[in-house]
């Protein structure tokens, strides 16, 4: 019986060994200070949460997760990013982007974020995965009422996968939270509406890279 | 390259700076709080209520005409009518005018709620003004002629006020109802068109203020009495009071913050009445008490200020059955319900 798995195995590995000879070795790109990267991304954002620190539990929940309790729409969201390559696995550089959602009474919700962006790319090849981090501001505004506005601070964390179907180009699936503080002080007569609202965009990239 | 860093820096701070200024939500309630706070539409336009009879809400609906509302099953039911301009109700028909224009009589036409049967009045008349909740309806008799009268059946009844030169063709007057007997007419003044003339219900008396010269810069938009006490507020949110026993003595007592500006002007302003306080929204959506005896004006923080602090209001409908019982037709989110004293209120 021993016998038969040896020989089996010997065929089994001798015809491996010897096409592996002929085969050219595959080039796995490096990247390196000094490449770039444009991307331009598009898609469906979900409200994720709402959350009111100062909130009297008689005027309302302080925790809403979800479209339906923050009384919101799925809506959209489109940047476009360009990155440096610090080194072989970090870029940095900046996004401007664009959300938009509508709340229950079809009242629009649009934030145009702009945000310096730190990528890291553990894992490279044809298949890569960048997990990112921003920091920025937020321009926030809402058509109900007197159509409100106000500048926040902005920070999102995403993670993606990505495939570079052509040595240049790639696609990448991602997502990630886009945090938007709304800071009201203590002599603001609404200060207890003081929010932090969560959005998660999932977004399909596009994205061209030189070095 | 320290050089061009700080030309850079400029321009960005400039920039974070401006949106910080024209950003600022100083003053207002919290964005994301409004949307949570948000209600969803509903598609017939704003409500205008005219009556609450054998289980129906009765309204005209800016998008979809006169309308029965049935809150047990959440079904809007259209009345036919072509055209609608004027309505009110009489205990049991809605009484309705279709569009004429200057010097034509409007078309009048009787709806039975119950046989749900439109008749046809046998005379018309040149309607300038119903008052939707109150059997009222001003009417021009003749030139420069304005009466008030209730429909009875399919025609008019004797005429409640009758006012023959106070007011002008070219600016129609308008008709402030409290309740099917207490109303103000209010227009512009036939000797100085950019002053207006007010009229107290009774065979006309003349409304007039001995000490402030104002009360003649705007129309009367809105009324409220308690026993000899009244209330008027004009198209700025100014309140005047007085005693009915003499109307020449109307003092101004404050104004109300936030009043909107509206055009036409001398429109009626959405109000309910209720233990001796008109109620009202301003153009914020915050909400006002202004009580019938003192003239006082306070804000309202009740709960239902809280619920319409998103919602546009359009009109008020004290149910004639409980009086602590009060429907409210929306802008743009249907109708809803307030019960007092508790202040609460539920979309219906």
């Amino acid at each position: 019986m021993k016998k038969v798995l040896i020989v089996l195995l010997l065929c089994a590995a001798i015809p491996m060994m010897l096409f592996a000879e002929d085969e050219t070795p595959v080039k796995v790109r490096e990247y390196e200070m000094g490449n770039q990267m444009f991307t331009f991304r598009a898609g469906p954002v979900i409200p994720a949460f709402f959350f009111r620190p100062f909130l009297s539990s008689s005027d309302g929940e302080k925790f809403l997760v979800f479209p339906d309790a923050m009384h919101m729409k799925v809506g959209g969201y489109g940047s476009i990013r360009y990155q440096g390559f610090l080194n072989s696995t970090m870029a940095l550089g900046g996004e401007l982007g664009y959300l938009f959602a509508y709340d229950k009474g079809d009242e629009l919700f649009t934030s145009v974020p702009f945000q310096a962006k730190l990528t890291y790319i553990p894992l490279q090849g044809t298949i890569e995965i960048p997990l990112s981090i921003g920091l920025g501001f937020s321009y926030n505004s809402y058509s109900g009422g007197e159509a409100p506005s106000f500048l926040s601070m902005l920070a999102t964390l995403e993670a993606g996968v990505s495939w570079y179907f052509k040595d240049d180009w790639g696609i990448t699936l991602g997502t990630g939270l886009q945090l938007i503080p709304e800071i009201y002080g203590s002599n603001h007569p609404y200060s207890d509406h003081t929010t932090l609202a969560g959005f998660m965009p999932i977004t399909l990239s596009v994205t061209y890279r030189n070095n | 390259m320290k050089r061009k860093f700080k030309h850079m820096v400029i321009p960005v701070l400039l920039v974070l700076a401006t949106l910080l200024i024209v950003g600022c939500n100083t003053e207002n309630e919290g964005i994301f709080m409004r949307i949570s706070e948000s209600v969803e539409k509903v598609d017939v336009g704003s409500i205008n209520l005219i009556a609450n009879e054998t289980g129906k809400i009765y309204s005209y609906a800016s998008k979809a005409g006169l309308q029965a509302y049935d809150p047990a099953t959440k079904n809007w039911e259209s009345i036919p009518g072509a055209g609608v301009r004027h309505y009110t109700f009489d205990g049991t028909n809605i009484v309705y005018a279709t569009e004429a224009t200057f010097p034509d009589n409007n078309t009048l036409y009787t709806y039975d709620i119950n046989t749900k049967v439109h008749t046809t009045w046998v005379i018309e008349h040149a309607v300038k003004a119903m008052s939707p909740k109150f059997n009222l309806i001003l009417v021009r008799d003749d030139t420069n002629e304005f009466s008030v009268y209730s429909a009875t059946g399919p025609a008019i009844g004797a005429s409640l006020a009758n006012f023959t030169s106070e007011f002008v063709d070219d600016f129609p007057p308008n008709l402030v109802a409290f309740d099917d007997s207490t109303f103000l007419v209010s227009g512009n003044s036939p000797g100085d068109t950019t002053k207006y003339s007010h009229y107290y219900v009774s065979e006309g008396a003349p409304m007039t203020s001995t000490t402030d010269a104002t009360f003649y810069d705007n129309p009367l938009v809105a009324v409220g009495t308690d026993g000899t006490n009244i209330v008027a507020i004009d198209a700025t949110g100014k309140v005047w009071q007085a005693a009915t026993t003499d109307l020449t003595a109307f003092t101004s007592t404050t104004s109300i913050t936030g009043f909107p500006e509206r055009n036409p002007k001398n429109l009626p302003y959405p109000v309910f009445y209720h233990d001796s306080s008109l109620y009202l929204q301003n153009g914020d959506n915050d909400f006002y008490a202004v009580n019938v005896t003192s003239g006082a004006v306070s804000e309202v923080t009740l709960d239902f200020a809280d619920t319409f602090s998103n919602i546009k209001i359009k009109s008020y409908l004290v149910d004639p059955l409980d009086s602590n019982k009060i429907y409210v037709g929306t802008m743009e989110n249907g109708i809803y319900e307030i019960t007092m004293p508790a202040g609460t209120a539920t979309d219906i």
